[in-house]
C-alpha cells in the first residue's frame, strides 16, 4: 500500500562513469564460476562468451565502439582460453585476469578521451556521476591507472611463484581482481559511504590474500595482524565518519566541503571526527606511528601479494586522503596541515632509519614503503593543484618501482625458498645480471636517482611543497632521501661488487616474471627520461569534483 | 513526560551495562552485559520514534551478533578467565585515551548542541536565516510515511545510494570466499597441479604463456624438487610451512 503512495524513480545509472570497474567484477564473478565448475568448464564459457559478444556487439551498434570491442574481444577470448589450456585452468585463471585488467585499462582510456578530455587540450572535464557516489575527476582516472597497470603486473607475476610453493588455488585470481575494483571504486567515491564499502572491498580481499600461504606460520600471522589492525582502524574511520555526518548533516564530500564552513556546523565535532578519520586513513597507508603492521604483514605475506599491497594499496589509500582533505575539509586546513605534515616528516625520518638497520629484504622493502608514503603525503599537505598532480604522479611512480622490486624478489625468493638476505645478493651481477640490473633499477628508482621515474616523481613533490611554503618538511624529505639512498645503494652494490658466497642454484625465472619485471623495468626508465606525456596528464588531471 | 522517563531508563541502563562490559571479570557475563546494552540503546532509538532502527538493532546485533560472540567465547572456553587480564599499564592508557575521547565528544555535542544558540535550540533566528542543514524533526522528514522511515529508507537505498548498495554486494562476495577458504581445512591442488610437476614429465601441452609451467617443473634444482616430492609426500606436512 505504501508503494502506490509513493512512486519509486527508477535511479538513473550512468553505466559509463563506472565502466572500467566493470570488467575485471563481472571477469572476478566468471572466473569463481569457471573454478566451481570443474571438467564442465565449456559449459559456464560458451554462454558467458556469447553473452559479452552480444552485449558488444549492441554496444557496437550505438556507437559506443570501443567498449563494443573490449566486450567482444573478451567474450571470444574466454572460450579459446578454455580451448587452449584444457589442461591447465589456472592459465586459464590467470590469462582471463590479465586480459579482464587489460580491458580495464582501455575502458580508463576510453572514459578519460571519450568522456573527461574530449577536446584533447587543456584541464579535463570533471564529472560527478550515480547522484554523486561517483567523482570522475584526475584522482579517479589515475587511481584506476596506478591500480590497473600493478595489477596486470603481479598476476603472471605471481603465477609461478604460487604454483612453486604449492599455494596456488583457483580463488586467487578472482581476489585480486575484487580487491582491484574495491581500490578503483575507491579513488571514485565521493561520499562517505561509498568510501567506507570500496575501502572494507579491498582491505577484505587483502586480509585473505595476505594469510594465502596457509601452511605457512608467517602467512598466517600476516593475515591475521592485517586483519585485526586494520579492522579496528576501520572502526576509527567510521567513528569519525559518523562524526562528521552528525556535525554536518551529510555524506557527499563536496556538500561537507561547503557545510564545514558555515557558522551553523559545530566546528568541534567536525574536528573531532577530522581527528578520528585522520588516524583511520593514516593505518591504511602505514604512516608512522601508524605503520607498526606494515613490516609483519609484508614480510609475511606470499611475495608477489606484498607487490600488490605496497603498490596498489598506497594508491588506493592516498586516492581517499587526497579527496577527503581537498574536497570534504578544505576549510579546516589549519587543523590537518601541521598534523599531516608532522606525520609525514616522522614517517619520512623513522621508515628510513628503520630500513637501515633491517637484514630482510622484504623488511627493508616495507619500510621503504612507510618511507615513500611520508613522501606523498608532502603532495597532500601543499594542498595545491600542484601538490595533487605530484602526488597522484609519484604513487605511479612509486608502484611501478616497488613491483619490480618485489618481481626481482621474487625470483631470489624462489631459489632459496626462504627469506631473502643480502647474503643472497652477493655477486648476483655475475651470475644473473639482467635480473640484477632490474633489482639495481628499481632501488635507483626508489631512491630517486636523476633518470629514473623515482626522481621525476620526487622533484616534483618537493616542488609543490616548498611551494606551498612547507620548505622544513622538503628538508627533513631530502634529509630522508639521502638516508634511503644508503640502503637502496647497498643492495646495488652487494649485487656487483661482492663475490658470491657459496653454492646456490640459480634464480628462477619463469616467462610471465620476466615479462613483467621487464616492462616495468622499461617503465621505470621511460617514466624516468621521457615524463612529459604522463605529466600531462597529471597536471590536466588536477582537475577535482568540488 | 514518557518519553523522558524512558530516556531516562535506557539512558542508565546503557551506561550501567557499557560499564559492566568493561568491568566484569566472567566474559560471558561481559557478553551478556553487552546484550542488555545493545537493547537499552534499542529502547533509545525507539524513544527518538526511530522504530525501524531500532527493531534493526535488536535483531541484528542482540541477535545475530551476539549469538556469534557467545558461541566464539564458548569455543574458546569459558574457564580460563585469565585471558582477560591485562597489564595495568595498559588498562591505563586504555582508560586516559577513553577519558580523552569522552571529555572531547562532551565538549563537542554539550555545548553547541544544548545551548539556547544552537542549530536546534531556542534561538531559531539563527537557524532560519542560514543554508545550512536545517534542524527539522523526524516528521518533518519521513513526510506523509508513518512506517518508522522504511519507505524513505528503501527510496535512499535505491535511488541515491544504489551505487554503494551494489558495491556492498561484492562486498558479501569477498566476505563468502573468504571464509570458504579459511574454513577448507585442507588446500586442495589445483586439478592440473597433480601428475605433471611431480615427476617432471612433459608439461601440458600449450601451457607456455603468462609463467610458464614448463620453466617451472624443469628448472628446479635437484636438491629443490627433492625437498618438494618429499613435502607432498608428506601428508601430514599440513602444520609445517611449506618451503
Amino acid at each position: 500500500m505504501f508503494l502506490a503512495q509513493s512512486a519509486l524513480g527508477v535511479p538513473d545509472i550512468a553505466w559509463s562513469s563506472f565502466a572500467p570497474e566493470l570488467v575485471p567484477t563481472t571477469a572476478a564473478l566468471v572466473l569463481l564460476l569457471l573454478g566451481v565448475a570443474g571438467r564442465r568448464r565449456m559449459a559456464v564459457a560458451a554462454p558467458v562468451g556469447l553473452a559479452a559478444v552480444a552485449l558488444g556487439v549492441w554496444l557496437i551498434t550505438i556507437e559506443l565502439n570501443l567498449p563494443g570491442a573490449v566486450a567482444v574481444v573478451l567474450g571470444v577470448a574466454l572460450p579459446a582460453l578454455v580451448v587452449a589450456f584444457p589442461r591447465t585452468p589456472s592459465l586459464v585463471q590467470a590469462w582471463g585476469a590479465g586480459l579482464a585488467l587489460a580491458g580495464a585499462l582501455v575502458l580508463t582510456l576510453w572514459q578519460y578521451t571519450a568522456v573527461l578530455a574530449p577536446v584533447g587540450e587543456g584541464p579535463m572535464l570533471v564529472q560527478n556521476a550515480l547522484q554523486g557516489s561517483i567523482a570522475n575527476d584526475g584522482i579517479a582516472l589515475f587511481t584506476r591507472l596506478t591500480v590497473y597497470v600493478t595489477a596486470l603486473l603481479v598476476i603472471p607475476m605471481g603465477y609461478g611463484y604460487l604454483r612453486q610453493r604449492r599455494i596456488y588455488r583457483s580463488e586467487f585470481e578472482p581476489l585480486l581482481l575484487l580487491a582491484t575494483v574495491g581500490m578503483a571504486a575507491l579513488g571514485t567515491a565521493n561520499d562517505l559511504i561509498t568510501i567506507f564499502i570500496a575501502l572494507e572491498v579491498f582491505t577484505l580481499s587483502l586480509y585473505i590474500l595476505a594469510g594465502w600461504a596457509r601452511r605457512d606460520r608467517r602467512s598466517e600471522e600476516a593475515g591475521l595482524k592485517y586483519f585485526v589492525t586494520s579492522a579496528i582502524a576501520s572502526a576509527v574511520l567510521l567513528y569519525g565518519m559518523a562524526l562528521v555526518y552528525v556535525a554536518t548533516g551529510t555524506v557527499d564530500l563536496p556538500a561537507i566541503g561547503l557545510t564545514i564552513g558555515l557558522v551553523t556546523t559545530p566546528r568541534s565535532v567536525a574536528a573531532i571526527g577530522l581527528a578520528l578519520i585522520t588516524v583511520g586513513v593514516a593505518f591504511k597507508v602505514s604512516l608512522a606511528p601508524f605503520h607498526l603492521w606494515t613490516p609483519d604483514v609484508y614480510q609475511g605475506a606470499p611475495t608477489n601479494i606484498t607487490a600488490f599491497m605496497a603498490a596498489a594499496t598506497k594508491a588506493a589509500g592516498f586516492a581517499v586522503i587526497l579527496r577527503l582533505y581537498l574536497v570534504a575539509f578544505p576549510t579546516l586546513e589549519a587543523l590537518w596541515v601541521p598534523v599531516l605534515s608532522v606525520l609525514a616528516a616522522i614517517t619520512m625520518l623513522y621508515g628510513a632509519y628503520l630500513a637501515i638497520v633491517q637484514r630482510d629484504l622484504k623488511r627493508i622493502l616495507a619500510y621503504s614503503s612507510i618511507t615513500h608514503a611520508g613522501y606523498a603525503t608532502i603532495g597532500v599537505v601543499a594542498n595545491s593543484a600542484d601538490g595533487l598532480s605530484a602526488t597522484l604522479w609519484y604513487l605511479l611512480t612509486y608502484a611501478i618501482g616497488t613491483a619490480a622490486a618485489f618481481g626481482a624478489l621474487i625470483a631470489l625468493e624462489r631459489r632459496r625458498q626462504g627469506e631473502v638476505t643480502f647474503a643472497d645478493l652477493r655477486g648476483l651481477g655475475r651470475e644473473a645480471p639482467d635480473l640484477a640490473a632490474v633489482l639495481a633499477l628499481s632501488m635507483l628508482s626508489l631512491a630517486g636517482i636523476p633518470a629514473t621515474a623515482g626522481f621525476v616523481g620526487k622533484l616534483m613533490v618537493f616542488r609543490a611543497g616548498i611551494d606551498a611554503g612547507l620548505t622544513w618538511l622538503v628538508v627533513i624529505g631530502v634529509v630522508s632521501s639521502v638516508v634511503a639512498a644508503f640502503f637502496y645503494l647497498r643492495i646495488a652494490g652487494v649485487m656487483f661488487l661482492e663475490e658470491p658466497t657459496g653454492e646456490r642454484g640459480r634464480p628462477q625465472v619463469s616467462t610471465g616474471l620476466s615479462v613483467t619485471v621487464s616492462v616495468s623495468a622499461v617503465l621505470v626508465i621511460y617514466l624516468g627520461i621521457q615524463p612529459q606525456l604522463f605529466l600531462d596528464l597529471a597536471s590536466n588531471a588536477a582537475a577535482l569534483v568540488r | 513526560m514518557a518519553e523522558a522517563v524512558s530516556f531516562w531508563v535506557f539512558a542508565v541502563l546503557a551506561l550501567g551495562s557499557a560499564l559492566a562490559v568493561v568491568a566484569m571479570r566472567n566474559i560471558v557475563h561481559a557478553a551478556l552485559m553487552l546484550v542488555l546494552n545493545l537493547l537499552a540503546i534499542a529502547g533509545l532509538y525507539l524513544t527518538l520514534q526511530a522504530t525501524f532502527i531500532s527493531i534493526v538493532q535488536v535483531l541484528v546485533y542482540a541477535g545475530a551478533i551476539m549469538v556469534l560472540f557467545l558461541f566464539v567465547v564458548m569455543l574458546l572456553g569459558v574457564d580460563r578467565d585469565d585471558t582477560l587480564t591485562t597489564a595495568p599499564r595498559l588498562t591505563a592508557v586504555a582508560v586516559a585515551g577513553a577519558a580523552l575521547l569522552a571529555v572531547a565528544l562532551l565538549a563537542a555535542f554539550v555545548g553547541p548542541y544544548t545551548s539556547p544558540a544552537s542549530v536546534c535550540g531556542a534561538d531559531t533566528e539563527v537557524a532560519a536565516s542560514s543554508d545550512a542543514v536545517r534542524c527539522i524533526g523526524l516528521d518533518e522528514v519521513y513526510g506523509e510515511d508513518g512506517q518508522g522511515g522504511v519507505v524513505l529508507l528503501g527510496e535512499q537505498l535505491f535511488g541515491r545510494y544504489t551505487f554503494p548498495f551494489e558495491l556492498a554486494a561484492l562486498l558479501l562476495t569477498v566476505a563468502t570466499i573468504g571464509a570458504v577458504i579459511l574454513a577448507r581445512r585442507r588446500d586442495l591442488d589445483p586439478e592440473d597441479l597433480d601428475p605433471e610437476d611431480l615427476d617432471g614429465s612433459e608439461p601440458p601441452p600449450g601451457a607456455a604463456g603468462l609463467g610458464s609451467t614448463s620453466s617451472d617443473a624443469l628448472d628446479l634444482d635437484p636438491g629443490t624438487a627433492a625437498a618438494d616430492t618429499e613435502l607432498v609426500l608428506d601428508t601430514a606436512a599440513d602444520d609445517e610451512r611449506e618451503d
